[in-house]
């Protein structure tokens, strides 16, 4: 199995295990009955009353949420500054993979599926390895020949090919805004928190082929975003 | 299931993750919550409320309007985003979850009226001139049977001819036409299907759809009466577009909620003006037939134009989204429309009561009537007398049964009950209860079937439409409450606990109810909550 398949393997797991925790708030998934009618068949867990007095202090709070396959479709293209995950499968016609793939990922069609499961799934995992194994070689190519004013994945004021620690930080900072809307302190705490993307890119490009350096390292730093799961989970 | 806490389940699985992301943040005890920090609450925003991750740039603003602006930025923000038409997606995405507007299904073009590439069914030469099936068989002998490649020839009245083949098929050539759908460009289509005629040749109306299943009439000028595959699937798009627009037209024009259903208005763009004017006639089955508005009123749009226009729809019942022909044909009985209405908008799903359902064999359920059958009664005792608001309009169709045409009563059909083995009028058929299984149906014999087993109160809600059902709704404030609780459960990824209900949520529709249905505003209300910057665990 893959780092992301088991990571989302872990993932569903987690959910699964967590689900203990719902308790203290109630199950999430199922609509509480809202019936102002009294229908022949009242909820078990009516409400209670109005005018009971106001619980001790729990305040509202949100849930992670896994976005849909139409936002991710749309998302990408933000991310990576205009790149969508397109394929020729024959006739010089470009199709929408996630479109196309929108049914097997779960998204409604509101006819066989009404509902989009938002469940973390192997198959989305599956699929989002599949994505950056071909966006990110398109973005690490086109990123390369742009103008440095123009780049989005390799953003910091030095070369492209540069691959001293600072520039590789700054860059670094700017994809974990970019893909997760973190935003990585200056500073020792920062550079630790960043220290795993360091690694992965210094392990890929010191084994490049000569003269691919910097591009190896940028395609596992880029492949490694696009698969973590915190990019669909917010 | 929404994720319970993704934050934590990235920590859990951080060792799997090792190089794909930095530590994650503190992690604690089930039931904690955490503040979301300015750049993920700008993610959550843009993710629920344009269905996008945000810019860099994007992020770079936010920042900065928090420097300039603290705490008020938060709330200039959100304004900023529901005043975009970014905020459509979420319009989109929110009605079309509660709607169901699915109409890939449907055949909204008869298939009299369909023209398909010849290359569709392997037909030898070019594969882009096009033709119909029903005229293929009826005219050359095989459903899909495409003319010759080759230009046609006329005889002397300006018929095409045909040129008999060994396999028993009589084939024309084509010619070049400029369709209605593509002004200023030639598409080949079969000579047969380009055909103009106003009647046929038995002098029947072209415009009737019987003439045309005889394939004699031919598509008319420019191919007006017949629709591409391309046309068919544009209409499919703007159908479903027309059943959400009244939730974005509601939210633009600053109406109240309750407008997107209730409205007499219809959108109309140019692919449905045509549709209307042209193409509704010929679909049999769903039964679409006409429009619901005076065509004048889309007089001047064409199916290019990219306009789309508000029009009033003439009968009294319409009402908003919930008589649009995407809901109409996407629900198509009375019950199923019903059912969604309350599912949707009241958040009342209707369900069989947990000790199940009688043996049929029981007496009692043998009762014709569904509000008096034991088991069946849990739910049909409310269903029946909400179905009744959609009872002006035809099941598997869009029509209006107006009282004119669809009197309540018709002798004719009533004798079709009277007598079983006669031929009977398909209309009867359709719309009138012609089949008598049980006594308490005798007095319903000839009776339009959406009168059946109703009373009056029932037959006031029928002649009111959906219309008075929303107002009901609106008056128990069922409607508030169960808005407040669809988009609660969008924005906060989860469904309210009980507490929540009584408490923050009864807090939150009353509010929404007070601005006269706002529901960007509800929106608004629940997007700066507090709750929404704290993020289970």
């Amino acid at each position: 199995m893959t780092r992301p398949a088991a990571l989302w393997g872990c993932a569903a797991l987690a959910a699964l295990a967590l689900t203990a925790c719902d308790d203290a708030r109630g199950p999430r998934s199922q609509p509480a009955a809202a019936d102002a009618t009294t229908p022949p068949h009242p909820p078990t867990d009516a409400p209670p009353e109005a005018d009971a007095a106001p619980p001790p202090s729990t305040p509202l709070a949100r849930a992670a949420g896994r976005m849909t396959v139409e936002a991710l479709a749309r998302s990408i293209p933000v991310i990576t500054g205009g790149l969508r995950w397109t394929e020729d499968f024959g006739g010089g016609v470009e199709t929408d993979v996630l479109q196309a793939l929108a049914p097997t990922l779960g998204a409604p069609d509101y006819l066989r599926v009404t509902e989009e499961n938002l469940e973390p799934s192997l198959i989305l995992a599956k699929f989002l390895n599949d994505a950056a194994q071909r966006l990110c070689v398109r973005w690490v190519e086109r990123d390369e020949a742009a103008a440095a004013a123009d780049r989005t994945l390799v953003v910091h004021p030095g070369d492209w090919v540069a691959r001293d620690p600072a520039a590789v930080g700054t860059a670094l900072r700017e994809l974990q805004l970019r893909f997760f809307g973190r935003r990585v302190p200056e500073g020792a705490a920062g550079d630790a928190a960043l220290e795993p993307l360091r690694a992965l890119f210094q392990d890929a490009s010191s084994t490049a082929a000569p003269g691919r350096e910097a591009r190896d390292g940028w395609l596992a730093v880029c492949i490694a975003h696009m698969t973590d799961p915190e990019l669909v989970i917010y | 299931m929404r994720l319970a806490a993704g934050t934590l389940l990235v920590a859990l699985c951080g060792a799997a993750a090792a190089h794909a992301q930095p530590a994650a943040p503190e992690a604690s005890a089930c039931a904690d919550e955490v503040g979301v920090d300015d750049d993920r609450l700008l993610r959550q925003w843009t993710i629920d409320l344009w269905g996008r991750a945000p810019s860099v740039d994007e992020y770079a603003a936010f920042a900065s309007l928090r420097a300039t602006q603290g705490e008020a930025a938060y709330a200039a923000q959100v304004d900023a985003m529901l005043a975009s038409s970014a905020f459509d997606a979420f319009l989109e995405r929110y009605h079309a979850d509660l709607l169901w507007p699915s109409v890939e299904a449907l055949t909204l073009v008869s298939p009299t009226s369909i023209l398909l590439p010849a290359g569709f069914y392997g037909a030898a030469g070019d594969a882009t001139r096009l033709f119909n099936p029903f005229v293929a068989f009826q005219q050359r002998g095989e459903l899909f049977a495409p003319c010759d490649d080759a230009p046609a020839e006329f005889d002397a009245a300006g018929e095409p001819v045909l040129f008999s083949r060994p396999d028993g098929t009589r084939r024309e050539g084509w010619v070049l036409v400029e369709p209605y759908w593509a002004p200023g460009t030639q598409v080949k289509v079969c000579a047969l299907e380009a055909r103009i005629a106003a009647t046929s040749p038995a002098g029947q109306d072209c415009l009737n759809p019987q003439a045309q299943q005889l394939g004699v009439c031919g598509c008319g000028p420019g191919l007006e009466r017949c629709a591409s595959l391309e046309v068919a699937q544009r209409l499919q798009a703007d159908v479903r577009a027309q059943g959400l627009r009244p939730f974005l037209r509601a939210a633009r024009e600053g109406q109240p909620y309750t407008t997107a259903l209730t409205d007499a208005r219809e959108d109309v763009s140019g692919p449905l003006a045509h549709y209307y004017r042209h193409l509704a006639r010929y679909a049999l089955d769903p039964l679409i037939a006409e429009a619901p508005f005076d065509l004048t009123a889309v007089d001047d749009l064409d199916y290019t134009s990219a306009e789309w226009r508000s029009v009033d729809r003439t009968a009294p019942q319409h009402a908003g989204a919930l008589t649009s022909p995407a809901f109409l044909l996407r629900f198509q009985t009375a019950r199923a429309r019903a059912n969604r209405f309350y599912n949707a908008f009241l958040c009342e799903p209707f369900v069989a009561p947990a000790e199940g359902l009688p043996s049929p064999n029981d007496a009692c359920s043998q009762e014709p009537d569904l509000r008096g059958r034991c088991g069946c009664n849990s739910c049909h005792a409310r269903l029946e007398p909400a179905a009744a608001h959609w009872g002006r309009f035809a099941e598997a169709g869009t029509l209006t049964l107006d009282p004119e045409r669809f009197p309540v009563f018709s002798a004719r059909c009533a004798q079709c009950a009277e007598r079983p083995d006669a031929p009977c009028d398909p209309v009867c058929e359709r719309f009138y209860v012609t089949e008598v299984g049980h006594p308490k149906q005798r007095p319903f014999a000839g009776v339009l079937k959406a009168f059946e087993f109703r009373g009056p109160d029932e037959v006031a809600r029928l002649e009111a439409g959906p219309a008075d059902l929303v107002a009901r709704s609106v008056d128990d404030g069922r409607l508030a409450a169960c808005a407040t609780q669809q988009v609660f459960r969008r924005l906060m990824q989860r469904a309210p606990t009980t507490q929540e209900q009584v408490f923050e949520l009864a807090e939150h529709a009353r509010a929404f109810q007070e601005s006269d249905f706002d529901f960007v505003g509800l929106v608004r209300a629940l997007a700066l909550s507090p709750g929404y910057r704290r993020m289970l665990r």
